[in-house]
């Protein structure tokens, strides 16, 4: 019993390098993509048209193009995470709630265009 | 087109569904509004006479209210008015709001919804197509505006889900392209958001198809083969082409009238400005959870700070919004709508649920306006896309486009667990009543969600306890009988009481209010009131004539009344008068008016309504006149006011056309105080925004265009304009600077530039040593030059300065320096500021050599402590060297008169007053509550104070030590309901001053000031150090100048006028026809008007002169001798006449070509060559 969830730990771990490992590339790419999001941070004027907030979301658009992700992952955690904001709601923590609400669009729209254009 | 098969079961079951559900919702529609009862009033628009309401928008001028109104933008509107009058027809009602119009519409968006959904059957499953039609129906969105039949909107959304269900048609090779576009053109054509003014309802139609355009270049350009995406490009831009030609009728018409309405108006930073806030009003509760949950309609929200409590005003926000359970509940909504793309097992199932995934996602934003987190764009949208700011209303224009996303794939989700159930539980015998009971399960569940919606107290009503159901009064629909079978001629109907002052909105006691007349609805009089509708100048008659009935000034009220072609009253004894936020007058205080003029009979009751008549009447619709007064443009309403006969030109006209001062005119000059502007505080009181800077890479490029500028060859006067604008805004750069702690060496080029700048201005104006005695020049510099001082003195009193380089402190204290130069060379007019207090100077501009009145308002003069205008003790004229003093005499009550007479050139007036009175009572002492603590106060009253008038405080205070400061509260008001700190609606920091010398702050009241008190405060529990401290009367008095006389009496023509529609008048002239004169049309202007005459000879020929008169009506300068006819048309109903036979015949041709095209492929079906 204890070996086997051992084992089965085991290979998740190697699924989830293998995963990663095929897409070294593809994760530098990304890295390199978001950084020169965060480059129009410091360009006058443009940076007037950007912040944080979009820059999460164009990053997290882009992403599971760039990584070759599944979409139901994204839209998966979305649904968990609107549990979350629920369970936030019932604890009156309403301005939570609305944020993580925001991330929450970030998260659908990505999956939701992944979903789209695969 | 064959959406559905015969013969197929489902399409049996189909029929079954879709006639049972319309046959429930049309008892729910006749339960909703039973027989007698209408939905009226507020904004729907919705005609108490469809056909009467029908024919007004046959024309392209509608003259029912004010002075009429272009009606070139409302053709397209044909359609609903024609559905209106339909749905009128068909209940056996004079009214369009009938619960059989409620039925077509709603029964519209079921069964657009039906066809929408039936399309996607197959993808999207079998219970898919029975869930959504009537989540589509019955929605906290579509419902939020049912109590004004919002039909525009649900027309544009029915719209919408026929043409998609087309495009899937045409995706699935069921339709050929040019079959598709037709139909989108022609159902667009028919639901088309009411013309040109619902043009903003298309912005969900557009960002959806841009959607699908979108998604579809990304999967082609992958794919490498572009079949979808040309297939959608002709699908659109073939729509395109056949929409135009159905509607050139609604849309030709409007494109003349389109420049007329000043289309820039919508570029203009200060329409985003003022948009802005509302936007931010509506988004206000736009949050992403709220609209996930199928919540955030801004109605059913308290203001600001108050939104997470319902709007108590609204009828069912509470049931909402204060339930935990319903609210618990609303949270499924968004967890079970995005599901669905995790329960999407074919390809096809997932491809249509994420195309409505984006559509929903993208829809949020734009539904959510500017609430963050993506307001930003939201608003750069609007700030800098042209056209954007029409989504002002981002909730109202987006938010059933965006549900229109979320129900698809929510509805999904639900079939899918319908049919899964059923599959799992239930034997195959089960399976269909399963379905069926489950579906009603599910339906039930919804209904019993939006409960409220079938409760026509709460649908209705647009507050608790006001709505748009009513019953209405019968007599109402005899007044209206009675106006079309008695020809009271063009004569306008004035309505008594007037409409709501405060909201313009015309209410009764049996519950009818709207924003607009309710004869307006009801008849084809033309009525006047005090109407949103009207000009400045408009207004400022019509209140002129309300105020001479209720003054009963017989000789006023009878000029007015022909000048308005007023004939008729309306007084109404249902309005409502029970002091609500939209009460009226009363209509006995009229009433008790009317009957004690001369010249007005009654004419007819009809129950509540008494119609009243001026007995005195002629022809005051189309006239001529020789006599002619000029005015400046912005002065038209004045001059209305101020001549007793003749009509207002504005000085405009007379410049266009200046063959109009060879007419018998006087004319009105205002000549404005010139030594005023040196008492009171500047105009500008901010610096301008700034964006690019100094240390900017792209400051090189303003450098440039400001060189530029400084190059060119312009008079001494331009060449000080532009120097002071540029030291202005660099000032601003300077102060932008200093904030932002950019490198001082900027500064200082920055300051030493300025610096060089103001020696220029010296230099300028140095070379004409008279300038120091010009008022115009020495306000215009100091407005200019006090706000860079401001900016250079802020940094020397700055806690750093003292730290700063000695090349930074040196270019600062140089710029101040240069600036007190050029004050001290106005020495002769700063030197005694004081005087001006007193003494008003007044530039005047003599044109001719003849005799001109001066008048002066007795109103604007300042008062004594009694109460009583202060009079000037001498009224001085200089011309050139020469110097006398005018005589002064009482014109009337109202103004006082001096006279020139001979005089000629520029001259100068000076009115001397006595020293004003001390208005200042001080009535107590005693501590107040600040923030900081108690301190000590005075508290003083200003003697008479009226809210118009402006006080000049003056405070000695040679105590440097002790700061005190003055507070002007108004004890009528209050200013929180969470703390008593001491506030008010102005303060000023009093400085210490030199002995003998004072400050002085100029207050001026605010529109809602009341009762204003002073209160003197030092910052501590001691009383203020001051020693000395008076408020006195600042005023500004205007002087109105009146030149020249009627000599001989006005050759008026006979003419006899016929009005063959709202757009067409002839008329036949007779009588002296010697020298030229105005024709005159009232109606209010538009260059659109054409008058073109018909000589003796019977030749033709237009009359191009055409001016505003009085600041709203028509008038042409005629010169021709020998006129016979005259015909005056509005140039817009001829190009619709013309467009809508081009509209028809396309129309036919496609509708043709459609019927045709589908026989021929039905017949090639059965024969089977397809």
């Amino acid at each position: 019993m204890e070996k086997n969830k051992f084992e089965t730990i085991k290979k998740i771990e190697r699924d989830f390098a293998i995963w990663i490992f095929s897409r070294r590339y593809n994760f530098v790419f990304l890295v390199l993509v978001v950084a020169g999001l965060f480059g129009i941070l410091l360009i006058p004027y443009l940076n007037l048209l950007i912040n944080w907030y979009t820059i999460i979301l164009i990053s997290l658009i882009l992403a599971p193009f760039i990584l070759n992700m599944e979409y139901k992952i994204l839209i998966s955690v979305s649904i968990l995470l609107f549990v979350a904001v629920f369970i936030l709601w019932v604890f009156r923590q309403t301005t939570e709630a609305e944020n993580l609400t925001e991330y929450i669009f970030i998260l659908l729209l990505s999956g939701a265009l992944r979903s789209a254009l695969s | 087109m064959k959406f559905l098969k015969f013969g197929d079961e489902s399409f049996l079951l189909s029929i079954i569904y879709v006639v049972s559900v319309l046959v429930g919702l049309y008892l729910l529609t006749y339960i909703w509004l039973p027989t007698g009862y209408t939905l009226a009033g507020h904004d729907s628009g919705l005609p108490l006479d469809a056909k009467q309401f029908l024919s007004t928008r046959l024309y392209a001028w509608d003259d029912r209210i004010g002075f009429g109104i272009d009606n070139s933008v409302n053709f397209g509107s044909l359609t609903i008015h024609f559905i209106d009058w339909l749905a009128s027809a068909v209940a056996g009602t004079s009214y369009a709001g009938n619960n059989t119009s409620v039925f077509f519409w709603l029964g519209l968006i079921f069964v657009s919804g039906f066809i929408f959904s039936y399309q996607l059957k197959d993808s999207l499953g079998r219970v898919f197509v029975f869930i959504l039609p009537l989540f589509l129906t019955f929605n906290f969105y579509i419902f939020q505006s049912m109590f004004m039949l919002e039909r525009a909107k649900f027309g544009v959304f029915s719209a919408l889900l026929i043409v998609l269900a087309v495009y899937f048609r045409l995706q699935q090779k069921r339709l050929r392209v040019i079959q598709a576009a037709l139909i989108t053109a022609l159902v667009f054509s028919v639901f088309n958001g009411g013309g040109l003014f619902g043009v903003t309802l298309f912005g969900g139609v557009f960002f959806i198809f841009s959607i699908l355009v979108a998604l579809l270049l990304f999967q082609d350009v992958k794919s490498q083969k572009f079949e979808g995406f040309k297939k959608i490009l002709q699908l659109l831009v073939l729509s395109a082409i056949f929409y135009l030609a159905f509607n050139a009728y609604a849309l030709l018409p409007y494109i003349g009238q389109f420049s007329v309405n000043n289309p820039q108006a919508i570029l203009q930073d200060s329409l985003f400005a003022s948009n802005k806030e509302w936007l931010a009003y509506v988004s206000r509760s736009s949050s992403y959870l709220n609209l996930f949950r199928f919540l955030g309609i801004p109605d059913w929200y308290g203001g600001f700070g108050q939104l997470d409590k319902a709007n108590i005003e609204h009828p069912y926000a509470s049931v909402y919004l204060d339930n935990f359970f319903l609210t618990a509940v609303s949270f499924l909504f968004p967890i079970l709508s995005f599901a669905s793309l995790l329960l999407a097992k074919k390809g096809v199932q997932r491809r249509t649920l994420s195309l409505f995934a984006v559509i929903s996602l993208v829809g949020l934003f734009f539904t959510a306006g500017s609430h963050k987190p993506l307001g930003f764009v939201y608003e750069f949208l609007m700030g800098y896309l042209p056209g954007f700011v029409l989504f002002r209303s981002a909730f109202y224009k987006f938010g059933v486009f965006y549900l229109l996303g979320m129900l698809v794939m929510f509805a999904f989700t639900l079939s899918f667990f319908v049919e899964g159930i059923v599959t799992r539980f239930m034997s195959v015998k089960w399976y269909k009543p399963g379905v069926a009971i489950l579906t009603l399960l599910v339906l039930g569940l919804w209904g019993s969600y939006h409960w409220v919606l079938f409760d026509s107290t709460k649908i209705f009503a647009w507050k608790q306890n006001q709505s748009t159901k009513v019953q209405i009064p019968n007599y109402i629909y005899d007044f209206s009988n009675w106006a079309k079978d008695n020809d009271i001629g063009d004569k306008r109907v004035l309505l008594l009481p007037p409409v709501n002052k405060d909201w313009e909105s015309d209410a009764y006691d049996w519950g009818y209010w709207s924003l607009s007349p309710l004869p307006y609805a009801l008849s084809n009089m033309s009525v006047i009131s005090e109407w949103h509708g009207l000009t400045s100048e408009e207004r400022a008659l019509v209140k002129r004539l309300y105020s001479s009935i209720e003054k009963s000034d017989e000789t006023k009220f009878l000029t007015l009344a022909q000048r308005l072609n007023v004939g008729y009253f309306l007084l109404r004894n249902d309005v409502l008068t029970d002091s609500s936020w939209s009460s009226q007058e009363l209509p006995e205080v009229y009433q008790k008016a009317l009957e004690s003029l001369q010249n007005i009979k009654k004419v007819k009751s009809f129950g509540e309504w008494e119609l009243y008549m001026v007995t005195q009447t002629g022809n005051t619709a189309v006239y001529a006149t020789t006599y002619v007064n000029f005015a400046q443009d912005k002065y038209l309403t004045l001059a209305n006011e101020f001549f007793d006969s003749g009509h207002a030109v504005g000085s405009s006209a007379l410049k266009i056309y200046p063959e109009l001062g060879n007419l018998q005119t006087k004319g009105m000059e205002i000549y404005d105080c010139l030594s005023c502007p040196l008492e009171r505080k500047s105009d500008l009181q901010s610096i301008p925004d700034i964006n690019i800077l100094p240390n900017s890479i792209f400051y090189v490029l303003k450098e440039k265009r400001e060189q530029k500028l400084l190059a060119q060859n312009k008079d001494s006067r331009s060449k000080l304009a532009d120097y002071l604008g540029i030291v202005l805004r660099r000032s601003a750069e300077q102060q932008s600077m200093y904030d932002l702690g950019v490198n001082e060496k900027y500064l200082i080029s920055n300051a030493s530039v300025i610096r060089s700048y103001l020696n220029n201005i010296y230099s300028e104006l140095s070379s004409l040593p008279e300038r120091a005695r010009d008022f115009e020049v020495a306000n215009q510099v100091l407005e200019y030059l006090n706000q860079t001082e401001r900016v250079f003195n802020n940094q020397i009193e700055g806690s750093d300065f003292k730290s700063s380089s000695q090349e930074f402190t040196e270019e600062t204290l140089g710029v101040v320096w240069n600036i007190e130069l050029i004050k001290d060379f106005f020495e002769p007019l700063l030197g005694n500021i004081e005087q001006w207090s007193t003494k008003k100077v007044y530039k005047i501009m003599l044109a001719e050599k003849r005799e001109y009145d001066l008048f002066f308002p007795v109103a604007s003069l300042p008062q004594d402590i009694a109460g009583k205008p202060i009079y000037p003790q001498s009224v001085e004229y200089r011309n050139g060297g020469e110097s006398k003093t005018l005589e002064v005499e009482s014109a009337n009550n109202d103004w006082l008169r001096a006279r020139i007479n001979g005089e000629i050139g520029k001259s100068e007036l000076a009115l001397l007053f006595p020293d004003l009175p001390n208005l200042l009572n001080i009535e107590s002492s005693g501590s107040e509550r600040f923030s900081f603590g108690r301190a000590g106060c005075f508290k003083g009253n200003i003697t008479n104070f009226e809210q118009k008038r402006a006080y000049e405080v003056r405070v000695w205070k040679s105590d440097r030590l002790k700061p005190a400061k003055i507070i002007f509260r108004d004890d009528s008001f209050i200013y929180s309901d969470k703390h008593g700190f001491l506030q008010g609606e102005d303060s000023f920091e009093i400085p210490a001053s030199s002995e003998g010398s004072y400050a002085r702050y100029v207050y001026f009241p605010s529109v809602s000031a009341d009762k204003i008190s002073l209160y003197i405060c030092s910052d501590n529990a001691d009383l203020p150090a001051i020693d000395k401290i008076e408020v006195k009367e600042f005023f500004s008095l205007p002087v109105i100048g009146i030149r020249g006389a009627y000599t001989a009496a006005d050759k008026t023509l006979n003419i006899d006028y016929k009005r063959i529609d709202p757009t067409k008048y002839e008329a036949e002239v007779s009588g002296v026809q010697e020298s030229p004169y105005v024709l005159i049309f009232n109606a209010k202007f538009n260059p659109s008007w054409k008058l073109s005459i018909e000589r003796q000879d019977g030749s033709i020929a237009p009359v191009t002169k055409h001016f505003m008169i009085d600041g709203y009506a028509n008038g042409w300068l005629v010169t021709e001798r020998a006129v016979k006819k005259l015909k005056i048309e509005y140039a817009p109903q001829a190009v619709f006449n013309k467009a809508s036979v081009f509209s028809s015949a396309s129309l036919l041709t496609g509708v043709a070509w459609l019927i045709f095209s589908f026989f021929r492929g039905s017949r090639k079906k059965e024969n089977g060559k397809e």
